[in-house]
């Protein structure tokens, strides 16, 4: 696979060409100052900002990079948590926000066509209104884009009944380098003809096409649902109550996790409070039929009971379960207040196991003195390790690398994966060869050299070394 | 200028999650970046090695496409005080041509409004030098844009003579008013400034209402001009406290609002400071108030069900947020039973006074988000308590054609009483 090293700078006639396709190119330092960053807060100026608004524009784009080869990047709502929009060797960043139109709702299949611009959060509201049902919600569902979800495989709180991204994606319009439009997949339920490239660019983090349009699988809405906040003495009696409820043939929408230095970050309205000598959290919700639901709430509430849960709390009203999610979607960012950096993780563990890795953590915590904060998805396993450093000490950098590198160690030991749900993009890029092994790293890359034989789309990401 | 870097440090707070763009109400119409306040956080950041940039048109562009609503601040993970950061930066840069127009021509306007004779000598004359389209006018974004520089179809009334010009006071034994008008009511909303008076007279406990107060002064805080901002305070400061007031009554959302930003201008000025202060305590939204004390039983009309008619609610920015956030005032709404109000207006109007100015077009975007759902409803009022909004309701109905009439809870209170029929108010389309 080539490698563009060196910034290349858009020249004049190039800059002209792409504003001939798109009538509009951003250079001015203010513009690209804004189009430099995501959430990883990481820098990487690019040379110049495009606002396609169809399938055509992005097609001439990538035939025009291809043919003058400058590196483009794809971008949603810059919301990635693992640098996959960032211009890491300067180029063209390509912001598909303006292409957010809700093709269609096919009611009777059970089928939406969206364009890659349009905002999960806006997406949930439009076919709730409907009586239907787009399970993924990643934290940043109020913000963060379709496309940009499907290029990642975002997952979410409700993966543990309802599968992630890819669970939903049945077809895909992707425009690849070069310039060809290719269709990947099927409008139904079933479909076997081809290679599932569908699949595969399913958290392709925008290295191997551009997403121009996505055919998503829709589900009825439950019938109604019902929160709980439950919590406990210790971190071990949450994470036993979440393998018991599981065993027990529960299968919850969610149960999420918090240890104490996450319910910290909660706020202090939260419905029901927050009970002084709690050490660990979980908030769980069900879904379906009423009658089932109270069923299922009873079952669980009494196990909670048996894991010696300091206080268990139905929500009383739509209203407060709101406050709760939203309240759970906020701890991320208000992590901050820890230290000025953080360094997050999501690691996934086979549920089973998650109090080893509890115990992991402990130890961890005890040996190095770190601000570690675990909360996450307990119900898939999920789990978002973070510890919050300021990485100007460079003692104490060093000692939170050693700690991620056993943290990755320990968790693929467990028979865990480094990421569920943020992708790798540049953030995990050195730790790829970890969990890949080299035959199948040389076939990905293959893969992509397919696609992308210039190695134009997105250079930079995934692949150990590609960026210095 | 240590202040200024203390801005600058708490935008290097902002961790770029993007959270903001999920209510800012300018990035989701123009879906550009360098509107949201991430970017904006970002461009300060990069402003602070790169002093340069300050004179560039698209960065001061940006810089000043924020409503300074709110929305973000509040919602922002990691607390970082937007609005502050981007009214910092805004002292920094300089405005151009039209900006300084509108700026230098409130303050012409503050200046010569201190009396109500010099106000209606120079009324007349700057109606000679604009023209016909003498155009809209208030506190809190006073503007005189040239008819070619203008895209507006909403011309409110000016009134010849300022509400306080002919308003008289007796003095009771009761805690004492001052009703800070605000040059809304004051210059074009009297019936606002009319209905909270008379209420308060019926529950003889009538407002002070000083003749020679003077804008607020958020108009030039929020662009930027904080010294002119201060010195209006003082003004008014010493104007407030000659009356020694129990209670300071605001009808204006942002004027309240702005009398609580009074303290942070004149920091530098402990006197002025701690009197600020004292000031910004006895504040109270004047609708508030007239509900918590009972006092407006005797508007009520006599039947529960006498009044029919679908209200959109516009709940103002300066209420949502911040030291002067109130709850939605629904109990206002409970002594009616066919008063049907709409309530799911919660997003900024687009006005942002000098904002409605400089981006007309945008601001009316904005504006427009909300007018499907005004439209699926048969709206037969629209009721806020800022001038801002008001105007910028005003505006945009025509815009789009519908003739709504737009008003302060308390003049449209004060027109339902036994004695006073609605017919009165302007606009009104009555129903049998």
């Amino acid at each position: 696979m080539k490698k563009i090293n060196k910034p290349i700078s858009l020249d004049k006639s190039i800059l002209s060409e792409l504003k001939a396709i798109t009538g509009k190119v951003l250079t001015s330092e203010t513009d690209k100052q804004c189009y430099a960053y995501d959430a990883t807060n990481m820098q990487y100026l690019p040379d110049a900002i495009v606002f396609p608004e169809n399938e055509d524009q992005v097609s001439q784009i990538l035939k025009l990079a291809n043919d003058a080869e400058f590196p483009v990047v794809p971008r949603g709502a810059g919301s990635g948590l693992t640098g996959g929009a960032l211009a890491v060797k300067g180029g063209l960043v390509v912001v598909m926000t303006r292409m957010n139109q809700i093709i269609d709702i096919d009611m009777d299949n059970l089928v939406a066509d969206v364009q890659p611009g349009v905002v999960t959060g806006i997406f949930h509201q439009r076919v709730q209104h409907l009586g239907l049902f787009y399970p993924p919600d990643p934290s940043s569902s109020a913000y963060s884009t379709l496309g940009g979800n499907v290029a990642e495989c975002a997952g979410g709180p409700s993966a543990v009944k309802y599968g992630v991204t890819r669970d939903y994606v049945l077809g895909l319009n992707v425009v690849i380098p070069g310039g060809a439009i290719i269709q990947t997949g099927v409008r139904t339920a079933k479909g076997v003809v081809g290679y599932d490239l569908t699949r595969l660019i399913t958290g392709s983090e925008g290295t191997l096409g551009i997403i121009t349009q996505i055919t998503l699988r829709l589900l009825p809405k439950p019938k109604s649902s019902q929160t709980l906040t439950v919590f406990y003495p210790s971190m071990k009696c949450a994470a036993e109550n979440v393998s018991e409820i599981i065993r027990k043939g529960l299968i919850p929408k969610t149960i999420e996790y918090l240890d104490h230095a996450a319910i910290a970050c909660m706020p202090a309205d939260l419905p029901g409070g927050i009970p002084d000598d709690a050490k660990a959290m979980l908030i769980i919700e069900i879904d379906g039929i009423p009658e089932q639901i109270d069923t299922e709430c009873s079952q669980i509430m009494d196990l909670a009971h048996q894991n010696k849960a300091i206080s268990i709390r139905k929500a009383k009203t739509p209203t407060e379960s709101n406050a709760i999610w939203k309240a759970r979607k906020a701890i991320s960012p208000a992590l901050y207040k820890y230290a000025p950096d953080k360094i997050n993780e999501d690691i996934v563990v086979p549920r089973s196991l998650i109090p080893d890795f509890v115990d992991k953590v402990d130890e961890l915590r005890h040996a190095t003195g770190l601000t570690m904060i675990t909360f996450g998805h307990a119900g898939d396993g999920n789990i978002h390790f973070t510890v919050m450093l300021d990485k100007n000490n460079a003692d104490i950098k060093k000692k939170a690398d050693l700690v991620i590198e056993s943290i990755f160690d320990y968790t693929l030991s467990l028979g865990g994966t480094l990421s569920g749900e943020h992708g790798i993009g540049i953030s995990k890029a050195a730790y790829l060869e970890k969990e890949i092994d080299s035959q199948t790293l040389a076939l990905m890359r293959q893969i992509k050299n397919a696609f992308d034989p210039k190695g134009i789309l997105n250079p930079g990401k995934i692949f150990p070394g590609d960026i210095s | 200028m240590t202040h200024n870097n203390q801005e600058i440090s708490y935008a290097g707070k902002c961790i770029r999650c993007g959270l903001c763009m999920s209510v800012c109400p300018v990035y989701q119409v123009s879906l550009d970046e360098t509107d949201v306040a991430r970017g904006k956080m970002a461009l300060l950041e990069w402003e602070q090695s790169h002093t340069d940039i300050k004179k560039s048109t698209r960065f001061k562009q940006a810089i000043s496409r924020c409503l300074l609503c709110g929305a973000c601040t509040n919602i922002c993970p990691n607390q970082v005080p937007i609005n502050d950061c981007i009214q910092t930066v805004r002292q920094k840069i300089s405005l151009n041509v039209k900006e300084k127009l509108v700026i230098s021509s409130m303050y012409t306007f503050s200046n010569l409004s201190r009396s109500g004779y010099i106000f209606r000598k120079s009324g007349s004359i700057l109606q000679k030098c604009v023209g016909k389209k003498f155009p809209e006018l208030s506190g809190l974004h006073l503007r005189f844009p040239m008819a070619s520089l203008s895209a507006r179809k909403y011309i409110p009334k000016i009134n010849a003579e300022p509400f306080t010009s002919h308003y008289t006071f007796t003095p009771t034994s009761s805690k004492k008013i001052l009703y800070f008008t605000g040059c809304g009511a004051n210059y074009m909303f009297h019936q606002t400034a009319l209905a909270l008076t008379e209420i308060l007279k019926q529950n003889n406990h009538p407002a002070f209402v000083p003749e020679n107060q003077m804008c607020c002064g958020l108009p030039f805080y929020a662009a930027g001009d904080n010294q002119k901002a201060a010195s209006l305070a003082k003004k008014n400061i010493d104007i407030i406290e000659k009356f020694s007031p129990d209670i300071v009554l605001t009808t204006c959302a942002s004027c309240g609002a702005q009398i609580h930003q009074w303290k942070q201008l004149l920091k530098n000025d402990s006197d002025y400071e701690k009197r600020a202060r004292k000031i910004a305590n006895l504040q109270k939204d004047a609708t508030t108030f007239l509900l918590e004390n009972n006092y407006i039983k005797n508007n009520l009309p006599d039947r529960r069900d006498a009044i029919i008619e679908t209200i959109w609610y516009h709940h103002p920015c300066h209420m949502r947020w911040g030291e002067t956030r109130l709850p939605v005032p629904k109990e206002l709404f409970s002594f009616f039973d066919k008063v049907n109000v709409i309530y799911s207006d919660n997003q900024c109007c687009g006005n942002g006074g000098k904002f409605q100015i400089s981006h007309f077009d945008l601001s009316m975007k904005i504006f427009e988000t909300r007018m499907d759902l005004f439209r699926q409803h048969k709206i037969d009022r629209v009721l806020t308590s800022c001038t801002g909004c008001h105007l910028q309701f005003s505006e945009g109905l025509l815009q789009n054609k519908l003739p709504v009439s737009v008003m302060h809870p308390l003049e449209w209170l004060y027109l339902l009483s036994p004695e006073r029929a609605l017919q009165k108010s302007p606009g009104q389309r009555p129903k049998k």
